[in-house]
């Protein structure tokens, strides 16, 4: 292959500039759309309009030079065992990377970026500072170069050829096994099932935040459409609020349909050299590279709708050092049935069969604990609710109340239930959820550090909790056990940890 | 290389047994008294203050709960301290370090040696003149894992520190 000189100082590719004026304008019309809009509704003076051309023509200047001078400054390169980013012209950033501490290296592509032919690399460390390099506009030859590059320097060594077509459907799979294809079929089943009721909150939290946004920039004018739909749907029958209801729910459902398709289009997981290759999307196609040895946790998800259609969904965490979650750090795949389930954790764990311990349960104290808890809170609310307004004191409310705390009781009992946890020689897993299942695995020489906690009623009663720390920013707990057993589980895995000489990550 | 607990097997390894355990410095209990009373004379100053400036002249209940919430506070985590500094011990083995600590909830961190990313001595002011340190143990579990084993003697703090980078180096 044609080599490039690294050690030299390089910029992004020249197209790349409608990129950065793009990403200038996108975060200017972010910051500035409800002005804007007021501006565009707002009845035009024909002495204003020359004012509002001259301003449309000095923001295009200035976003056309702040494109420039921001790609002209963008520079990186590899010098000794360091792959160095230079940026920015009024503030001047250096961004220096140990290649042997990166992470990751995902090359994305996004709509813009498939018109013009270049794709963005994002480089992820681990480090304590969270440093994180992102080229927006390379060629896919440039990516693919650097990407080699960096995986032969780096001691990884888990970048393959396989990972490096950026066309999906050319991918040489020789080497790789195939782990899972999801076609549009199991997308929509995925979408059908999701939790409708958590979107539809998302929904009304997104139309809040756009309405008081809405309403800051109108004033008055907003208020009285508000007050007039109040009026109207005041006036609705039952039969009116059902339908509405279910339209609503359909709608959501339609949503997340669009939204699982356009996200997850053409998603294709298979293992090749230790990694696994992920690459899915519509419109923004993203490529994934995991190292199979710097995956942390996976964790099953499944719901009643998902159990009787058989899938489950994964969750990928992969080790962060940061303080703070990426969210890329973590990769869902939305739908995997029983026998990618096996494949996956075959490759993930080198074997097939693990050999369980019995499923150990918490102890009933946890549940009429969390019962107290939830329950003083739920009361005290209603309390303090009641005694501010006192219209609110009558029977109907404390029916209310009761059917709340039922609810409570149903859903914890479940909770309760479902909290478990076994143990392989190389496996640890941990059981829990309410209406669904959800399975939490991690090897046990991954984890960190285990903490012991006991409280002194704890004591009395014999119980302990368990929290294993993760590489991945999150901790596994496992909730009242017996003292006995607590301490047998914490010893075995720092037997495990201790005596292993794999590398975690 | 090989790690001599590979051969162990689980019922050799030592238990964590109370007696074992090292206990904190006792001046640190001195420490922590006055640091956390230190604490509570910022409020205690300005309800003070609110009182000689009768801004809440009119409401003295408002004033007399103050009073006596900060109070009980203060007592509290007296109380606290006193009754839990002797829980809090560490326990450097073989191939982790042990701390627990707390009282009405007790935790007992364990961190494996092989696991520990870097390790930090601190000495903060107050502490400084204690004569006393803080051992600060990092791993890649996140913050809530990081552990902090404060109120050792500088002496101790550097030669915990020393022995584990020695360990970390050998396993590298």
């Amino acid at each position: 292959m044609s080599s490039i000189d690294w050690t030299k100082e390089q910029r992004q590719a020249p197209l790349g500039l409608l990129l950065f004026a793009a990403n200038t304008l996108r975060k200017i019309l972010k910051a500035a759309w409800p002005v804007l809009l007021v501006l565009i509704f707002k009845e035009s003076e024909k002495s204003k309009d020359d004012l509002y051309f001259w301003t449309a023509i000095i923001g295009a200047f200035f976003i056309l030079a702040h494109s420039l001078l921001s790609f002209w400054y963008f520079r990186f390169s590899i010098v000794d065992n360091e792959f160095i980013a230079k940026k920015g012209y009024l503030k001047k950033i250096k961004l220096s990377v140990d290649i042997d501490r990166i992470q990751t290296v995902n090359i994305k592509q996004n709509i813009l970026q498939q018109i013009l032919g270049l794709v963005s690399l994002e480089i992820d460390t681990a480090g304590a500072k969270d440093a994180e390099i992102k080229l927006i506009a390379i060629k896919k030859e440039v990516a693919v170069e650097l990407e080699k590059k960096l995986a032969e320097k780096s001691n990884i060594k888990n970048t393959v050829e396989s990972s490096i077509d950026t066309d999906a459907n050319n991918t040489d799979t020789t080497a790789a096994k195939s782990i899972i294809e999801l076609s549009i079929e199991d997308l929509v089943k995925a979408a059908i099932s999701e939790n409708h009721l958590k979107n539809l909150l998302m929904i009304f939290g997104l139309t809040y935040g756009f309405y008081s946004q809405l309403s800051r920039s109108f004033q008055g004018s907003i208020e009285k459409y508000t007050e007039q739909g109040i009026n109207t749907i005041q006036s609705f029958s039952i039969k009116t609020i059902v339908f509405i209801v279910v339209f609503i729910l359909i709608f959501a459902m339609i949503v997340s349909i669009i939204k699982t398709i356009v996200k997850f289009y053409n998603l294709k997981l298979w293992e090749a050299n230790n990694s696994f290759l992920l690459n899915f999307g519509l419109f923004n196609i993203k490529k994934i590279n995991i190292p199979i040895s710097k995956i942390q946790i996976i964790k099953w998800d499944n719901n009643p709708i998902r159990k009787m259609l058989g899938f489950k969904t994964l969750s990928i965490k992969q080790a962060s050092s940061g303080a703070q979650m990426k969210k890329d750090q973590r990769i869902s795949i939305p739908a995997c049935n029983k026998d990618q389930q096996i494949a996956i954790e075959e490759s993930l764990f080198g074997k097939s069969k693990p050999i369980f311990s019995e499923k150990i349960k918490t102890h009933p104290i946890y549940f009429i604990k969390i019962f107290i808890l939830f329950s003083l809170i739920i009361l005290s609310l209603a309390a303090s609710l009641i005694m501010s307004e006192p219209i609110l004191y009558s029977y109907q409310s404390f029916i209310l109340i009761g059917v709340l705390e039922l609810l409570l009781l149903a859903l914890l009992l479940l909770e309760y239930k479902k909290r478990s946890f076994r143990i392989d020689e190389d496996i640890l897993e941990v059981n829990s959820g309410q209406i669904g299942d959800s399975i939490q695995l991690i090897q046990n020489y991954k984890i960190q550090s285990i903490a012991y906690k006991q409280s002194i009623f704890m004591k009395m009663r014999g119980t302990a909790t368990i929290k294993v720390y993760t590489a991945a920013g999150t901790n596994i707990t496992i909730p009242y056990i017996a003292e006995d057993t607590a301490a047998e589980l914490m010893n075995f895995l720092l037997y495990k940890i201790e005596g292993s000489e794999d590398k975690w990550m | 290389m090989i790690l001599d607990n590979k051969s162990v097997s689980i019922d050799d390894l030592p238990k964590l047994n109370s007696e074992d355990f090292i206990p904190i410095e006792s001046k640190f209990r001195t420490y922590l008294l006055l640091r956390n009373s230190l604490f509570f004379i910022i409020p205690f100053i300005g309800i003070i203050a609110l009182h000689i400036f009768s801004v809440l002249a009119d409401n003295i209940w408002l004033q007399y709960t103050l009073y006596s919430v900060v109070l009980l506070l203060w007592l509290y985590s007296i109380t606290i301290v006193i009754l839990g500094f002797s829980h809090k011990a560490y326990i450097l083995r073989n191939h982790d370090i042990v701390y627990k600590t707390g009282f009405i909830f007790r935790t007992t961190t364990v961190i494996p040696k092989n696991r520990i990313q870097h390790l930090e001595i601190r000495q903060g002011v107050l502490l400084r003149i204690f004569s006393l340190s803080k051992l600060v143990i990092y791993t890649a579990g996140g913050n809530a894992s990081d552990l902090s084993i404060s109120g050792l003697k500088p002496d101790v703090a550097e030669k915990i520190k020393e022995e584990i980078s020695r360990k970390i180096a050998t396993n590298e």
